[in-house]
C-alpha cells in the first residue's frame, strides 16, 4: 500500500498540473520592457550612465570586434530594452514599467532578467529553466558582473567563495582534512556541477554519480569481472565528495564503514574496539591503519579471477 | 625533516621592501588627468558632444560623492574615475558570503578597479595602440619557509618551494576596433610541481583555440620505509635471506621478533620513502567555432598522463599483509565533438565523446617475506610463515574506454511554458587479459587441499580474457511553465538505466589470497538497475507577505538486479518558505520528509542474516528541516544565520541504523568606518550515527538462527555510536589604510574536528558469548587541528606596479585511532606478529612559516 500511495500520489499529481496548465492564462508579467520604446542609442544612455558605461568598456560585452556583443548591436538596448521613454522620464513607477535592471536589488523576476541573458547566451537555455538556482529566484547577474571584467565575468573568480555565498555548508566542508583539490584552485565548483543546470540532480555534468566520478578516476570505470555492488552503483555511499575528516573522504573510517553493511557472521560481525590498536592490547590488522582494506584492498572491483572477495 | 630552516632571508626582505619603494617612482598627477581622459567608452569619444561634456559628467559624479572628497590629492579628473568605480560597486549586488562578504568584495573590487584603472592609463601612456598592442602582466615573489613542511596534508595538492616564484604572467592581445583577432597566455605557477599555463586564440565571433597544460600533484605521505626494493615497478622483491630466516620462524613470536630486527638493521636502506605521490599532467586542446550562429560547432581532445606511486596492501590471509606501492603509469585521452544549435523557439545540441584509459602495469606482483617457498595447506590462509606462497600478485585496474552520445534539446512551447529533454547512450568497456587463479606454483592436483589443476597455469581458467560491457541509458524531460505572476512549476520525467552486457564468467572455485584452494564458485555478476525519478516543484508567491512558497514532491524507484532487494521506492514530499521581512531582515525554512519502502530481502547465502538488510536498499524514513535568518540592522552590520537537521532512520537489524546531522553556520560582517571591514564566520557541524552487529559463528555462539542464542540482547550484540563535531571559525579583516595604495588583508582560519565513538557490548561468557571482553571506547578517536594565518600587505608604487609583502602560517596537527603509534612491525604486548607490515605512510604533522615578498607590474 505504501509503495502504491506515491505512484497514486504521482498519477493524481500529474493531471491536476495539466488542469491548472489548461485553466490558467498567460500571466502578464509585472516589469516588461517599455512596450511602446524606441531605440536611442547609447550615447544619449552613457550622459547620465558614465559610470556603468566606464565600467564596461573593459568586459568582452563592450569588445565590438565581436559582432555578438550588446555594443556591436543595440548597445546598452540590447539587454536593458528600449530607452526613449525611459530617456524623456516617462517612467510609470505605480505600474512597474522601467527599462529592465539586472541584480539583487532589481524589481525584475530573476526569470526575466536571465531571459534577456538567454538571448544571447543561448547555450545554456535548455537546462537553465530547471534548476534551482531559478527556483529560487537566482537570475545570472548574481553570480556574474555584466560590468564588469574577470573570469567568465563573475562576481568572485574564486568559486569556492562564490558558490559558497549560498551553499555554506559545502564551502565549510571543503575545509576539512580530506578534500578535493578546490581549495587549491586545481578544480572548482564547475568541475562537477554545472550552475546553469543540467539533468542530473544536483546539476551534476554526468548522468549519474559514477559517471562523473568516472571523468577523473578513469581507472575506475571498468568494468571489472567483480565489481563491488554498492561500488558500482553510487561512490557516494562510501565517499563523502565535499570533504570529510576521515581519509579518503570516506564517511567514516573502515572496519566500521564496511560493517555498515557487512555484519554477517565471523570477521565482518566482530566488534573491533580500543583494545584493536597500534597502542591496544591486541592490535588487529583488521582495525589499525588499513583495516579491511589490508586483505580486500581491491574493494572497488577486482579483475583477478581469485579475486571474488576483492584480495586480489 | 629538511626543511627546518631559519627564516634566514627576513632580514634580507624587509629592507628590500623599503628599498624599492624608495626608489619607486609615485603616480603623479599628471598621469592620472592623462588617464582619466582615456579612460571613456571607446565608442562613446566621437560621440558625446564635446570634452567639456565628459568633464561635467565626472564632476557631477564625483558630487555624489561627498565622501571621496576627502582625499584632496588626488586630482579631479582622477577622482571623477574613482567615483565611478565606488558608484559601480556600490549599485552592484553581490551575495552576502560567509567568506567574502558583501562589503569585503566590494572593498577588494574597489580597490582592484583602481589597480585596473592605473593600469589602463598607463597603457595609454606608454605608447600608442598601434605600436605596443601586447598587454603583460606579471606576478612574482620571492618565498622563505620555516618549520615541518614534509606533511602530505599541507603539500597534498600544491607545490611550495623556496625560489622565486612566477606567480601569474599573462602576455594577451589588446582589443583594437579594427582587428578581430586575440589571444591570451596566462601562466600560473610556472616551473612549480603545481603549474598551469592556459592559451586562447581566436577571432571575435569566428572561432576560438584553447590549449592548457596543468600539473596536479596529490601526496600520500613522506618518510616511509620498507625493506621491498623495486618500488615504482610491477615487481616488488625482498631479499631471499630474509624470505628464508622467517619461514624458519618456529613461532608467531619469533616471526614478530626476526622480522623487526631486519627492519631495524643497518643495511637495509630505510632512509625514507619520500613523495609518495602521483603528478596528474593534463593537456587539452579544442577549437569553439561559432561563426555561423545559431550553429555552434566543438572539437576537443584532452590527453592525461599520471605517473607515480600510491599505498596499497597486499595480503597471504588473515595475519600477513604487507603495506606496498602501487606503481602508477596512467594515460586517458578523451576525444570530445559537439554541435549546437539555438534559436528561438528551439534550442538542440548532440555531442559525442570517446574516452580510452591504458594502464602500463596489468599486475603488481610482490615478495612474500615470511616464505621463500611456495606451498599450501588448509591453513596457509590463517597462519603466516607455516605455508602459503612466496609471492603475491594482485591485477591492477585494466584499460578501458567509453564512447557517449548524448542529445539534449529545448523547445520554447510558448512564452511562459519550456519543454526541455535529454538523451544519453554511454558505453563502456574493458579487455581484460586474465591472470593465472595464482602465482603460488603449490596449488595443483596433488597439493593439500588439492585444486582440481595447476591453479598457477593459466591455461585452467575458463577463459583467457574477460570482456567487459557495460550501456547506460539515460531518457530525462522536463516542463517548466509560468501559470500566473506568482506560480510557476516544474514537472520532470527520468529514466536512468545501467545494463550489464559483460560475458559471464563462472569458476567452480579459486585461490584464497595465493594460499589455498577454495571450492566456493565465484561469477561475474551482472549488477544491472534502473533508477526512475518523477517530480514535481513549484514556487508561490505570496505577495502580502513577500514570501515565496515552495512545495516539492519527489517519487523514485530503484529496480537492482543481483542485489538482495530488487526494488525500492521513495516518496519524498518538502515545503519550504523565503519571507523578505523588510530591508533588514529575512528568513527562510524548510522542511522535508521522506519514505523510502524496500521489498522483500532474498538471502543469497546461507551465510548471511536471515534479517541483515543493507542501509542502502532498507526501508528508510527521512527528515530534514532548516532554519535561517539574515539580519541587516545597519548599513556596516550584516549578519546571518542557518541551522540545518537531517535525520535518516533505517529499518536494519544490523548495519547502520541512523544517521543524523545537525548544522549551525553564522556569519558576520562588521565595516566600522570606511576603510575597514570585518567578516567573522563560525560553523558547527555535528555528525551522529548508530550502527549494530552482532559477533557470531554460524551453528554456534550467537547464532540468531539458533535458538538458544537468537535473541537480540544476548551479549553478542553490539553497538557504535559515532559523534563527529567540527568546528570552523574564520577571520577576515580588510583595512584600506590608503584607499588608493595600501591594503592590508588578514585571513585567519581555524577548524577543529573530534571524533569520538562509543562502543556498547555487554560482556559474555564463553558459554553465550564470543565477545569476552570490555570493549574499549574512543573518546578522542580523531581529532585534527588546523590552523592558517595569512597577513599581507599590498602597496600600489605606480600606475604600473605594485609590491606586496606578507607572512603566513600553517599549522595541522591530527591524532587517529587508525595510525596513533603505527610502527613498522605491528605486534602485540606480548610480542605476537599482528598481521601488518607498514611502510609507516601516514599523515604527518605540518607546522610551516612563510614569509613572501612580491612584485606585480603590467605593460
Amino acid at each position: 500500500m505504501r509503495k502504491r500511495f506515491g505512484l497514486i500520489l504521482f498519477v493524481a499529481v500529474v493531471p491536476a498540473f495539466l488542469a491548472l496548465w489548461a485553466c490558467s492564462q498567460k500571466p502578464i508579467r509585472t516589469r516588461i520592457a517599455l512596450p511602446d520604446a524606441t531605440n536611442i542609442g547609447s550615447n544619449k544612455c552613457i550622459k547620465c550612465h558614465q559610470d556603468q558605461a566606464n565600467a564596461i568598456e573593459k568586459t568582452r560585452h563592450w569588445a565590438k570586434e565581436d559582432p555578438r556583443t550588446p555594443n556591436a548591436t543595440n548597445g546598452c538596448e540590447s539587454c536593458h530594452g528600449p530607452g526613449s521613454v525611459h530617456a524623456q522620464n516617462r517612467l510609470d513607477q505605480k505600474n512597474d514599467v522601467d527599462n529592465i535592471r539586472f541584480g539583487d536589488k532589481s524589481p525584475f523576476p530573476a526569470v526575466q532578467q536571465s531571459e534577456q541573458c538567454l538571448k544571447c547566451h543561448t547555450g545554456q537555455k535548455s537546462n537553465w529553466h530547471v534548476t534551482k538556482h531559478i527556483q529560487n529566484d537566482v537570475s545570472c547577474a548574481n553570480c556574474h558582473k555584466i560590468h564588469g571584467q574577470g573570469e567568465k565575468q563573475l562576481k568572485n573568480s574564486n568559486q569556492l567563495e562564490l558558490c559558497g555565498s549560498c551553499h555554506k555548508d559545502k564551502r565549510l566542508a571543503m575545509e576539512k582534512t580530506s578534500h578535493h583539490p578546490v581549495r587549491e584552485g586545481k578544480m572548482g565548483c564547475t568541475s562537477c556541477h554545472d550552475p546553469h543546470g543540467t539533468g542530473s540532480s544536483p546539476s551534476i555534468k554526468a548522468s549519474s554519480t559514477n559517471d562523473l566520478c568516472y571523468k577523473c578516476h578513469t581507472e575506475k570505470r571498468g568494468p571489472q569481472l567483480f565489481p563491488h555492488p554498492p561500488v558500482a552503483e553510487d561512490c557516494a555511499l562510501c565517499h563523502n565528495p565535499h570533504g570529510s575528516i576521515y581519509n579518503k573522504l570516506l564517511k567514516v573510517e573502515p572496519p566500521y564503514l564496511c560493517q555498515r553493511c557487512h555484519s554477517n557472521s565471523r570477521h565482518p560481525g566482530t566488534l573491533y574496539s580500543a583494545k584493536d590498536t597500534f597502542t591496544g592490547t591486541t592490535p588487529s590488522n583488521r582495525m589499525f591503519a588499513g583495516a579491511c582494506l589490508h586483505c580486500h584492498q581491491r574493494i572497488h572491483g577486482s579483475n583477478h579471477p581469485s579475486g571474488k572477495m576483492y584480495m586480489r | 625533516m629538511k626543511s627546518k630552516k631559519r627564516l634566514t632571508s627576513y632580514g634580507l626582505s624587509v629592507p628590500l621592501f623599503f628599498v624599492i619603494t624608495a626608489f619607486t617612482p609615485l603616480y603623479s598627477s599628471d598621469e592620472a588627468d592623462k588617464s582619466s581622459k582615456n579612460n571613456q567608452v571607446s565608442g562613446s569619444k566621437s560621440e558625446v558632444s564635446s570634452k567639456d561634456d565628459v568633464k561635467a559628467a565626472e564632476i557631477s559624479s564625483v558630487k555624489k560623492l561627498p565622501k571621496y572628497l576627502e582625499y584632496k590629492d588626488i586630482p579631479e579628473s582622477v577622482l571623477a574615475q574613482m567615483s565611478q568605480i565606488w558608484r559601480d560597486v556600490y549599485s552592484d549586488n553581490t551575495n552576502f558570503s560567509i567568506f567574502t562578504t558583501k562589503d569585503i568584495a566590494l572593498s577588494d573590487k574597489v580597490f582592484d578597479s583602481k589597480w585596473e584603472m592605473y593600469g589602463s592609463s598607463f597603457q595609454e601612456d606608454s605608447g600608442s595602440k598601434d605600436e605596443n598592442d601586447i598587454s603583460v602582466k606579471l606576478d612574482m615573489s620571492l618565498l622563505e619557509m620555516s618549520g615541518e613542511n614534509e606533511a602530505s596534508k599541507y603539500l597534498e595538492y600544491r607545490d611550495v618551494p623556496e625560489a622565486l616564484l612566477i606567480q601569474r604572467l599573462e602576455i594577451s592581445k589588446k582589443r583594437n576596433p579594427n582587428d578581430k583577432s586575440y589571444f591570451k597566455f596566462v601562466a600560473k605557477d610556472a616551473t612549480q610541481d603545481d603549474q598551469k599555463f592556459d592559451f586562447v586564440w581566436g577571432m571575435y565571433g569566428i572561432y576560438d583555440f584553447t590549449f592548457s597544460w596543468e600539473r596536479i600533484p596529490h601526496r600520500f605521505g613522506f618518510n616511509g620505509s620498507t625493506l621491498y626494493s623495486g618500488l615504482g615497478g610491477n615487481n616488488l622483491t625482498l631479499s631471499n635471506s630474509i624470505q628464508s630466516a622467517l619461514q624458519s620462524s618456529t613461532s608467531t613470536t619469533t616471526v614478530a621478533t626476526n622480522f623487526k630486527n631486519y627492519v631495524n638493521e643497518g643495511s637495509f636502506d630505510l632512509s625514507g620513502i619520500n613523495d609518495v605521490m602521483l603528478l596528474r599532467d593534463r593537456f587539452s586542446m579544442g577549437l569553439n567555432f561559432y561563426g555561423m550562429e545559431p550553429w555552434k560547432v566543438f572539437v576537443g581532445v584532452d590527453y592525461e598522463d599520471r605517473s607515480g606511486t600510491r599505498p596499497m596492501y597486499g595480503n597471504w590471509g588473515f595475519s600477513n599483509s604487507v603495506q606496498l606501492l602501487e606503481p602508477i603509469d596512467y594515460s586517458t585521452w578523451d576525444f570530445n565533438l559537439a554541435g549546437s544549435y539555438a534559436k528561438d523557439p528551439f534550442d538542440f545540441s548532440a555531442s559525442y565523446t570517446m574516452s580510452s584509459f591504458v594502464n602500463a602495469n596489468h599486475s603488481l606482483t610482490y615478495d612474500n617475506p615470511f616464505r621463500n617457498v611456495d606451498s599450501t595447506s588448509a591453513t596457509a590462509y590463517s597462519a603466516n610463515y607455516a605455508s602459503g606462497s612466496s609471492k603475491g600478485r594482485h591485477a591492477l585496474d585494466s584499460n578501458n574506454s567509453m564512447q557517449q552520445f548524448s542529445l539534449k534539446g529545448g523547445y520554447k512551447i510558448d512564452d511562459v511554458t519550456r519543454l526541455t529533454g535529454e538523451t544519453t547512450w554511454s558505453w563502456r568497456f574493458s579487455d581484460i587479459e586474465l591472470l593465472p587463479y595464482t602465482i603460488n606454483s603449490a596449488i595443483k592436483t596433488t597439493s593439500t587441499p588439492a585444486a582440481p589443476f595447476n591453479a598457477s597455469d593459466k591455461a585452467n581458467l575458463p577463459q583467457s580474457s574477460f570482456d567487459g560491457e557495460v550501456l547506460t541509458s539515460l531518457y530525462q524531460a522536463n516542463v517548466t511553465r509560468q501559470f500566473s505572476d506568482d506560480l510557476d512549476a516544474k514537472l520532470s520525467v527520468r529514466y536512468y538505466n545501467l545494463d550489464d552486457k559483460s560475458d559471464d564468467f563462472e569458476t567452480n572455485g579459486f585461490v584464497r589470497a595465493d594460499g589455498l584452494w577454495d571450492t566456493n564458485t565465484a561469477e561475474h555478476e551482472h549488477l544491472d538497475y534502473t533508477k526512475q525519478n518523477y517530480g514535481l516543484t513549484g514556487t508561490y508567491k505570496i505577495r502580502p507577505i513577500n514570501s515565496r512558497l515552495m512545495p516539492t514532491y519527489q517519487y523514485e524507484k530503484i529496480h537492482r538486479k543481483e542485489r538482495q532487494v530488487k526494488n525500492t521506492t521513495e516518496n519524498t514530499v518538502g515545503l519550504g518558505l523565503k519571507t523578505d521581512w523588510n530591508d533588514q531582515v529575512a528568513t527562510e525554512a524548510g522542511y522535508s520528509l521522506g519514505k523510502r519502502n524496500g521489498g522483500s530481502y532474498e538471502v543469497p547465502t546461507t551465510a548471511d542474516l536471515t534479517f541483515l538488510r543493507m542501509y542502502d536498499q532498507s526501508d528508510r524514513d527521512t527528515k530534514m528541516w532548516n532554519l535561517g535568518v539574515s539580519y541587516t540592522p545597519l548599513e556596516w552590520l550584516d549578519t546571518s544565520i542557518s541551522y540545518t537537521n537531517i535525520d535518516e532512520d533505517f529499518d536494519t537489524n544490523f548495519g547502520l541504523k541512523s544517521l543524523k546531522s545537525h548544522e549551525w553556520i553564522t556569519d558576520l560582517m562588521v565595516k566600522p568606518v570606511q576603510d575597514l571591514s570585518v567578516t567573522l564566520f563560525y560553523g558547527l557541524n555535528n555528525f551522529n550515527s548508530e550502527q549494530q552487529g552482532r559477533q557470531w559463528t554460524p551453528n554456534l555462539i550467537g547464532d540468531p538462527s539458533v535458538a538458544a542464542y537468537s535473541a537480540e540482547d544476548t551479549p553478542s550484540n553490539w553497538t557504535v555510536d559515532f559523534d563527529e563535531n567540527v568546528y570552523t571559525l574564520g577571520l577576515r579583516p580588510v583595512w584600506y589604510i590608503k584607499p588608493n595604495s595600501t591594503k592590508l588583508t588578514l585571513n585567519y582560519l581555524y577548524i577543529w574536528n573530534r571524533a569520538s565513538i562509543d562502543i556498547d557490548s555487554a560482556v559474555g561468557t564463553a558459554a553465550n558469548d564470543n565477545n569476552a571482553f570490555v570493549p574499549g571506547d574512543l573518546g578522542d578517536g580523531d581529532v585534527a587541528r588546523r590552523q592558517s594565518i595569512d597577513l599581507r600587505l599590498d602597496y600600489v608604487l605606480n600606475p604600473a606596479s605594485k609590491l606586496y609583502i606578507g607572512f603566513s602560517h600553517e599549522t595541522f596537527v591530527r591524532t587517529s585511532y587508525k595510525y596513533e603509534g603505527i610502527t613498522d612491525v605491528p605486534v602485540s604486548p606480548a610480542g605476537v606478529y599482528a598481521g601488518a607490515y607498514e611502510m609507516g605512510i601516514t599523515y604527518e604533522d605540518a607546522r610551516v612559516n612563510l614569509i613572501y615578498l612580491g612584485y606585480a607590474l603590467e605593460f
